[in-house]
This record gives C-alpha cells, sequence and structure tokens, in this order.
C-alpha cells in the first residue's frame, strides 16, 4: 500500500495543461478519493497493487489486468468511484457511483485474489 | 481539403513512456473518457501525416514534462480495425477527418491529418466509456519506437518519389 500511497502522493504535482492544452491536473480531492480507496482495497495484502495514473481530463485511475481480470477504476473527486471490468470467462462488471469507502463486488475481488 | 478514411489506412497516436506505457505495454488512461465521450480521441491519418510534424509535436510535448515523456513512441493501428469494435452489437466509435486550423492565440499547429475518434453514444454512464476504451486499447498497443518509424516513413516518401520518376 505504501508504494500507492507514494505514487497518488506525487500526482499533487500535475498542474492543469500538464498533458497538453485543455488538459485537467487531478485535483486535490480526487487524490484524496483515491487514497480513501487504496486504503479499503489494499487492506486485503493479497491483493497486488494496481498501476495508477492520471488521465489528461482529471482523472486518477488504478488498473489491474492479469490472465484472471482486467479491472479499469477510477476517481474524479465527487466521493465516488466507477468501474468496468472483465473476468476471463468473459463476464463484465459496470460500477458507478460507487462510495470511496467501499470495497469491489466479491466477484471481483475473487479474481483480484487469483493473481 | 476534404479526405475520405479508408479501411486499410493506418491510423497512429503518440505516445510516452513512462507515462503512457508501462512494462511495454499502454495504459487506459493514454484514452481519456472525457475525450472518448465529448471532445473526440486525437490521431493522425498515416497517408496525411509529415515526420516533422511528428518530431516536432514529440519534443514540444516532451518538454512540457521531460520525467514523464522520456520515449516517444507511435501506437499504429488500422481504421477498419478501430471501426469494426461494436458494443451492444452497435459500432462503438465514429472516426472522422478534422483537420485542426492555426490557432495562434491558443499556441496551436496546423494539423490537415487530424483525425477524432468519439463514441457514437454521448449519454452513457462512466463505466460505458471505460469500456470502449479497455475495447480500444489492444490496437494502440501496436508500438513503433518515434524515431523508427520518422525513418520509415521517410524511406517509403523516397522510394515512391523515385518510383514516380
Amino acid at each position: 500500500m505504501h508504494r500507492a500511497l507514494t505514487t497518488l502522493a506525487s500526482l499533487r504535482q500535475l498542474a492543469d495543461g500538464w498533458a497538453g492544452y485543455e488538459s485537467k491536473g487531478p485535483e486535490s480531492r480526487t487524490i484524496a478519493d483515491a487514497e480513501v480507496f487504496a486504503q479499503v482495497v489494499l487492506a486485503e495484502p493479497a491483493i497486488l497493487e494496481p498501476i495508477i495514473s492520471p488521465a489528461c481530463d482529471g482523472e486518477v485511475n488504478f488498473f489491474w489486468e492479469n490472465q484472471h481480470i482486467t479491472l479499469d477504476l477510477g476517481f474524479y473527486g465527487d466521493g465516488f468511484y466507477s468501474f468496468y471490468a472483465k473476468t476471463e470467462d468473459g463476464e463484465e462488471f459496470f460500477g458507478d457511483h460507487q462510495s470511496i469507502d467501499s470495497m469491489l463486488p466479491t466477484k471481483i475481488v475473487e479474481h483480484l485474489l487469483k493473481a | 481539403m476534404e479526405y475520405t478514411l479508408e479501411d486499410m489506412h493506418s491510423l497512429l497516436r503518440l505516445n510516452f513512456a513512462p507515462q503512457h506505457i508501462v512494462d511495454g505495454k499502454v495504459l487506459p488512461t493514454a484514452i481519456s473518457t472525457e475525450d472518448l465521450k465529448i471532445r473526440g480521441y486525437s490521431l493522425d491519418a498515416e497517408p496525411l501525416i509529415d515526420s516533422e510534424t511528428l518530431t516536432e509535436r514529440a519534443q514540444s510535448q516532451s518538454e512540457k514534462d521531460p520525467q514523464a515523456r522520456v520515449s516517444p513512441y507511435i501506437s499504429r493501428f488500422q481504421y477498419c480495425d478501430a471501426n469494426a469494435i461494436k458494443i451492444d452489437e452497435a459500432p462503438a466509435f465514429n472516426i472522422f477527418h478534422s483537420p485542426v486550423a492555426f490557432d495562434q492565440e491558443k499556441q496551436i499547429k496546423a494539423n490537415p491529418a487530424h483525425v477524432s475518434l468519439l463514441c457514437n453514444e454521448s449519454e452513457k454512464g462512466k463505466p460505458y466509456y471505460r469500456k470502449a476504451r479497455i475495447l480500444l486499447l489492444p490496437l494502440l498497443q501496436n508500438l513503433i519506437e518515434l524515431n523508427a518509424y520518422v525513418e520509415k516513413i521517410k524511406t517509403d516518401k523516397t522510394e515512391k518519389t523515385t518510383a514516380d520518376h
């Protein structure tokens, strides 16, 4: 979890314009939301840390990809996260307006734990 | 200039390691969901692009964040492959030529090769656009180092000129 929190802290230096004209840096509250969720999801030590990266529209993204699941999950600073996941057997999961202190659906967690 | 995209034409996107590419793979955040939903994801049409434009763009973007934009790569894929992506059995994207005019105030250079890729659906929730970019992402994984790509298009142009004569 330490590495995830360090990565999130480093995103605070990104200002508007960091990725070209009209790009937005992640707002402090977006990073704070991601930090809360990181502490929820990574409290399960068997879940590998995601790749954490910013998008040019202000999103902070957590990305997990292994042979069992692809999970694209992100924050925009509104107190919620949204996600799309697809498992190895083709099952899809869609989540929107998920509270940042809420854990992922059990089936997704099970696939993350397989990695 | 009117330009019609054809199935076998290649589309290009400049990506950088480590900002967009980690362990040799392009990340989802190389495609912003806002671009897919509202603004259009910017690409270049290979038949219209020149090497100087790509090189200058890479240099200019790298200077803005040299630590995150160390190594420039071109993601190259065919128009027909992006056009074939479907969600709920309907074509996911509208891909169209959208040349950019010079804008001194915004410091935007003219780009006659500019192409926009936009989701056909504009009223869906965030998970829909996450799915759209996860479907598009495999096409971006065909990566060519920028310098190698520039050399290739210079060589191709020279060979074409020689053949024309």
